[in-house]
């Protein structure tokens, strides 16, 4: 199945994963099943204004966007991360955090196991 | 091969799966994964060979979930992959004993194969060491190290055994060649110290304005030529024995540093401030007789009663009867196995010659005395012509024995043919006798040229 290269590319998996599509497919899912969750986590850290938590939990989602290729997401996860970790309000914000969920909405509806 | 036994410890579980997937690549591996440290100490009991940690794990820091490891296990390598960039967290983490600190990104994994190929390596060197230190400690026990069955031997033998048993310093006289470091070196290899090093020092080998900086090390920029940081022998030896030979050639001045060393049990290195704490056990050797170095001045007797401990006087080879047979038939099977001979005896001529000799240079001169023995003999017997005196104090010999007048002239008269290339006139006039003497006792055979 052709992937939406704009959205992910998976080059980088692949290169980890030396040929072995199960382990794809299992990273494929892993990312389906956490990313949204850890998404939705950020947004109510950001809107309790835990910037502790916000901080690790964009730290946390950092390597999954980057070895699924989501280039779009890769400088505004680590932007989240360092605008936490001043543990105060920063107008960027709420911007970097939609942005976010609604690309990974997107990734995840578009992603498709490989063959 | 038996599997090596890895811990992952990390609570995202797409970054679990990445490490264990690419680690898994090695068939060598077996990994487990944990998601929180508290999962981690409670598996412990399986005894990993290596852990790998995150930083930020949700019930503990790494540093924590480290120092719980170190407490159960202060041998197993544990490797903390953070996301934190800041210098101090890695500086802190390797300062307090983690083997290895890993940034988290994008070539973490790769980091994290390369750092375990390592700490393996590291592993199975160490491993070897061990093995040889304890193969040594084999090599070293009592019976096989000092061969012999003399009263004067056992009594030896009993002091050993007694030092072995304790941490007391030790101090060791007898004459050169008694085998002064081979008993240090066989009461480190049967002591409790046999897994930590033991290093010799001749005191009387180093020059004096070296052996400061070579005893207790010294700073980067200490001194011209010190081009970095070099640990000193004391340090060396922390945790086991350092040997100290020919304690007695050491000068006063630094007898009052070493004096200091041992009363504070730490040690400064030269151009430096840094305290090094020491756990050592020290043995010293001389062939002077320190009571009278101190009573003459040249030994500083606070320093005399700090390293004295347990003396042990090593007797002399000619005071041990039969051990120099045993020794010599000892060192004849050695030489005959090292050179690939057949096995060598000594006929009993050349035991009586060995027996009736009061070898000066003691266990280290009958050696060099059988070995040139083994190479001279042809055949399988070692005969009594095959025996030389190499000693350079051979003369004392004559004196040394009892022995008839017509056996001291005999004697006297071929160390003198030797000593004066078989000139008979200019022997007879040394010794004043006539020449006709002399070829006389040649015709009858009574001497050799």
């Amino acid at each position: 199945m052709e992937e939406n290269k704009d959205l992910y590319d998976l080059g980088q998996l692949q290169a980890i994963a030396k040929g072995n599509t199960a382990f794809v497919n299992r990273m494929i899912s892993l990312f389906a099943e956490q990313a949204p969750r850890t998404t939705a986590e950020i947004k109510e850290a950001y809107q309790q204004g835990e910037w502790e938590k916000l901080k690790a939990l964009a730290h946390r989602l950092k390597p999954s966007i980057d070895n699924m290729g989501i280039l779009s997401l890769k400088q505004e996860v680590r932007q989240i991360e360092s605008l936490a970790a001043r543990g105060t309000d920063a107008e960027e914000l709420p911007a970097l955090i939609d942005k976010m969920e609604k690309v990974i909405g997107q990734v995840v509806q578009t992603l498709k196991p490989v063959a | 091969m038996q599997a090596y036994n890895i811990f992952i410890v990390e609570d995202d579980p797409w970054y679990g799966e990445i490490l264990e997937y690419h680690l898994s690549l090695n068939p060598d591996y077996h990994i487990t994964r944990y998601t929180s440290g508290k999962e981690c100490l409670d598996n412990l009991y399986k005894k990993p060979d290596l852990v790998s940690i995150d930083f930020s794990l949700p019930d503990m820091t790494g540093d924590q979930l480290f120092q719980k490891i170190r407490a159960t296990n202060d041998q197993l390598p544990v490797i903390v992959i953070s996301g934190q960039e800041e210098v101090s967290v890695a500086v802190d983490l390797l300062k307090n004993g983690v083997t290895d600190y890993i940034i988290k990104d994008d070539n973490t994994k790769d980091l994290l194969w390369n750092a375990i190929i390592k700490i393996r390596e590291r592993g199975t060197l160490k491993k070897q060491v061990e093995q040889l230190k304890e193969e040594l400690g084999q090599k070293f026990a009592f019976e096989k190290t000092i061969i012999g069955q003399s009263p004067a031997l056992k009594k030896t033998f009993v002091l050993m055994e007694k030092a072995t048993r304790t941490n007391i310093n030790v101090s060791i006289t007898g004459e050169t060649g008694t085998g002064k470091e081979v008993v240090s070196k066989a009461i480190h290899y049967n002591s409790d110290r046999k897994k930590k090093n033991f290093v010799a020092v001749n005191m009387a080998a180093i020059p004096r304005e070296l052996i400061e900086s070579e005893l207790f090390g010294h700073e980067k920029g200490a001194f011209t030529g010190a081009i970095a940081r070099k640990p000193g022998k004391f340090e060396e030896a922390n945790g086991g024995t350092i040997f100290l030979d020919e304690i007695a050639e050491m000068d006063l001045s630094l007898q009052s540093k070493l004096l200091r060393v041992l009363q504070e049990r730490e040690v400064t290195r030269v151009g430096g401030n840094e305290k090094v704490k020491l756990d050592i056990r020290l043995i010293v050797a001389t062939h002077k007789n320190l009571a009278e170095e101190v009573a003459n001045g040249n030994f500083r007797e606070d320093l005399y009663y700090r390293i004295i401990g347990l003396p042990i006087e090593l007797p002399p080879l000619r005071e041990r009867g039969n051990d120099v047979l045993i020794l010599a038939k000892y060192f004849a099977d050695e030489f005959a196995k090292e050179n690939k001979l057949p096995p060598l005896s000594i006929a009993q001529e050349a035991k009586d010659k060995l027996m009736g000799y009061h070898f000066p240079g003691n266990i280290r001169e009958l050696k060099s005395m059988i070995d040139l023995a083994a190479v001279m003999c042809n055949g399988q017997e070692i005969q009594a012509e095959d025996i030389s005196y190499t000693s350079t104090r051979a003369g004392e010999n004559i004196i040394q024995e009892e022995k008839t007048l017509r056996q001291y002239n005999r004697d006297i008269i071929t160390l003198f043919l030797k000593k004066y290339d078989n000139d008979v006139i200019k022997v007879a006039d040394k010794l004043d006798i006539g020449k006709s003497t002399i070829y006389k006792m040649l015709q009858q055979k009574e001497i050799a040229v």
